[in-house]
């Protein structure tokens, strides 16, 4: 009987564990670094000098007394798992984002960061 | 008094009873979360006297950027997306019948955390708004 059980196991095991896993990485990449913000002067920084850092903006938002320029980019990372009749799926996007704001004299007035791509983490649904 | 009661037919029709629906019965569970942790509305910001330089140092760069006729909002949003699906499928077109037996029920609830932020032309903040929405129940926000 022990035996037959020992089997009875194995089999379940086989049965239900055979599928497949995988995990995916994407990433939609911009050459902006975090460090590059230190050459960033509110009040004397211009418009130019920010294209010159970081290169062209993901968005530009027009706005009454200037623009502001967004720079973005993300990490994805996906797991899933299937199993006989049941799958799991799970996806975790984080955004790298800096924002701009230009006055009409095109000189930086203030900006912001947030660096999170890196909390971006495999997992399951549960 | 002694049980003599054989449980490997039971469980051989149970093993066999898997092998056959494997292929007729599926689920599925999704998450999809997009964005970092939307921090909550910060005490020593107050509305009529807090900056714009204040505020992004506080609470970063913001997801979106609005402009609202002279007055413009930051936007902080994290989405939380979770979906099941179950589906139950049994063909039976080639053997008894001229249909198939299929049943599929499938529930997806998208749930946002967001803080907006609203300034004056010159950067003071006007009004603070903020939601919870990825902490709400899965099941009582489906169905409300």
């Amino acid at each position: 009987m022990r035996y037959f059980l020992f089997v009875l196991v194995v089999l379940l095991m086989i049965v239900t564990g055979s599928g497949c896993a995988v995990i995916g990485r994407g990433k939609d990449f911009r050459p902006i670094e975090e460090k590059t913000l230190t050459h960033v002067e509110p009040g004397k920084t211009t418009a130019t000098d920010v294209m010159k850092l970081f290169g062209p903006p993901s968005q530009i938002v027009k706005l009454s007394n200037g623009n502001a320029y967004i720079y973005d980019r993300s990490l994805s990372k996906a797991t899933g798992l299937w199993l006989v009749v049941v799958t799991f799926a799970n996806y975790d996007t984080q955004h790298d984002r800096i924002v701009f704001f230009i006055n009409n004299q095109d000189l930086v007035t203030h900006y912001g960061s947030s660096f999170k791509s890196d909390t971006s983490t495999y997992g399951m649904p549960f | 008094m002694a049980c003599h009661f054989n449980s490997r037919p039971l469980v051989l029709c149970l093993l066999l009873l898997i092998l056959i629906l494997s292929g007729c019965v599926s689920l599925r569970f999704d998450r999809i979360n997009k964005g970092a942790d939307v921090p909550t509305p910060a005490v020593g910001l107050k509305e009529g006297t807090a900056t714009l330089a204040e505020a992004l140092n506080h609470y970063g760069a913001p997801t979106d950027i609005i402009d609202m006729d002279g007055k413009f909002a930051l936007l902080y949003k994290k989405s939380f997306y979770q979906g099941g699906q179950i589906s139950i499928g049994i063909p039976l077109s080639d053997l008894l019948f001229q249909s198939s037996l299929r049943v599929e029920a499938a529930g997806n609830l998208l749930r946002h955390d967001l803080l907006a932020l609203f300034f004056t032309p010159d950067g003071i903040l006007v009004e603070t708004m903020y939601e919870r929405g990825a902490s709400q129940p899965f099941w009582g926000s489906l169905w409300k």
